[in-house]
């Protein structure tokens, strides 16, 4: 049985690339057969994010206007087999596609994928529209910030008013520093403002950064942030996993630790 | 720097500063309800209150104050206060 999953968050530069990218390789890592599919049209990032630029031949709206078929434009990610990436179109915009276009086209997708993730773009205009409509559930990412706070709380309304079946939380770039000297809302501030299950804590990582640079997801490895995307995986595959302790490295050993590796 | 460190001392950590700000934010955009919804509570209220009271319609003022602190705001000009059979 396939689940669709909308990534969305209302603000921008919150990690809703990011979190698709890690989370789509994520759930191919555990042996899921996944499909990426990046909803921004004429803003296309997931893949740069995932290092697939230069594969794209086919894109989203080619396959909603029939210039293709799905086959063609869906891209194999270079390190899994099992994971897929639908490009987006960066020359055309939002109004290229309709809701039910993108009903339609994820139910295409049903039958060949355990998992199908919808990279929502920012807003809540047409693009918001396109990327909830075809969705089975939700991740809200925001970050511990009032801005970021405010516009989750207003997509988690409106996610709601469409009837979305299920609507977790992520809340990434959290500096636990910050939060223990009281600089920074902690998980439990934004989780009881919200009141929405949570799905998972990111630390603010510079691992993120450089993996990010370098085209390729950092779920599943060594560092803080790639455990926590990889138990977020599990989770939405429905195992039980207690939240990580992310205050187990002290800032300045961290900062010790990269110094070594940079030498 | 000593400026955190009194802000630190007197309990008034930018953290829960944030909280603070976004609980109003968010009731503040909630209550930034619709003329529709307004027109709907009127007549609802109108309703309750006619049955005790005998109400300038025309008079009637409702609508949502922000300061101080966010509340519901209604004037319903009294016209007569019929006494027999009720109170």
């Amino acid at each position: 049985m396939s689940e669709v999953i909308v990534i969305t968050s209302g603000k921008g530069g919150v990690g809703k690339t990011t979190t698709s990218a890690n989370v789509g390789t994520g759930l191919a890592i555990l042996g899921k057969k996944t499909a990426l599919i990046d909803t921004d049209i004429g803003l296309r990032n997931l893949d740069v994010v995932m290092g697939l630029e230069n594969r794209i031949v086919y894109n989203l709206v080619d396959v909603v206007e029939g210039n293709c078929r799905m086959k063609q434009a869906l891209i194999r990610d270079k390190r899994y087999p099992n994971l897929y990436l639908l490009p987006s179109a960066q020359t055309r915009d939002k109004t290229a596609v309709s809701p039910e276009q993108m009903t339609k086209l994820v139910d295409d997708l049903r039958d060949e994928f355990d998992y199908i993730l919808l990279d929502c773009p920012a807003g809540i205009e047409r693009g918001f529209q396109n990327a909830i409509a075809g969705a089975d559930r939700a991740l809200v990412v925001t970050t511990p910030e009032v801005s970021a706070i405010r516009d989750a709380d207003r997509i988690i309304g409106l996610l709601e008013a469409s009837e979305m079946g299920e609507i977790d939380l992520i809340i990434n770039r959290v500096r636990m520093d910050m939060v223990k000297r009281g600089d920074m809302m902690s998980v439990e501030d934004v989780t009881d403002i919200l009141a929405v299950n949570l799905a998972g804590v990111i630390p603010d990582d510079e691992s993120i950064v450089i993996s990010t640079n370098q085209g390729e997801p950092l779920v599943g490895m060594g560092s803080m942030a790639g455990q926590a995307y990889l138990n977020i995986c599990r989770r939405i595959m429905g195992e039980e996993i207690p939240f990580l302790n992310l205050d187990t490295q002290p800032r300045f050993l961290m900062r010790l630790s990269s110094l070594l590796r940079r030498a | 720097m000593v400026w955190n460190v009194f802000m630190r001392l007197s309990g008034n950590h930018s953290g829960s500063l944030a909280k603070k700000r976004l609980k109003m934010v968010l009731v503040t955009d909630k209550v930034d309800c619709s003329p529709d919804l307004i027109d709907r509570m009127r007549d609802d209220m109108l309703h309750a209150i006619s049955k005790y009271m005998v109400i300038d319609r025309e008079g009637i003022e409702l609508r949502i104050v922000h300061r101080p602190g966010t509340a519901l705001y209604a004037a319903f000009p009294i016209l007569d206060i019929p006494t027999k059979g009720i109170c």
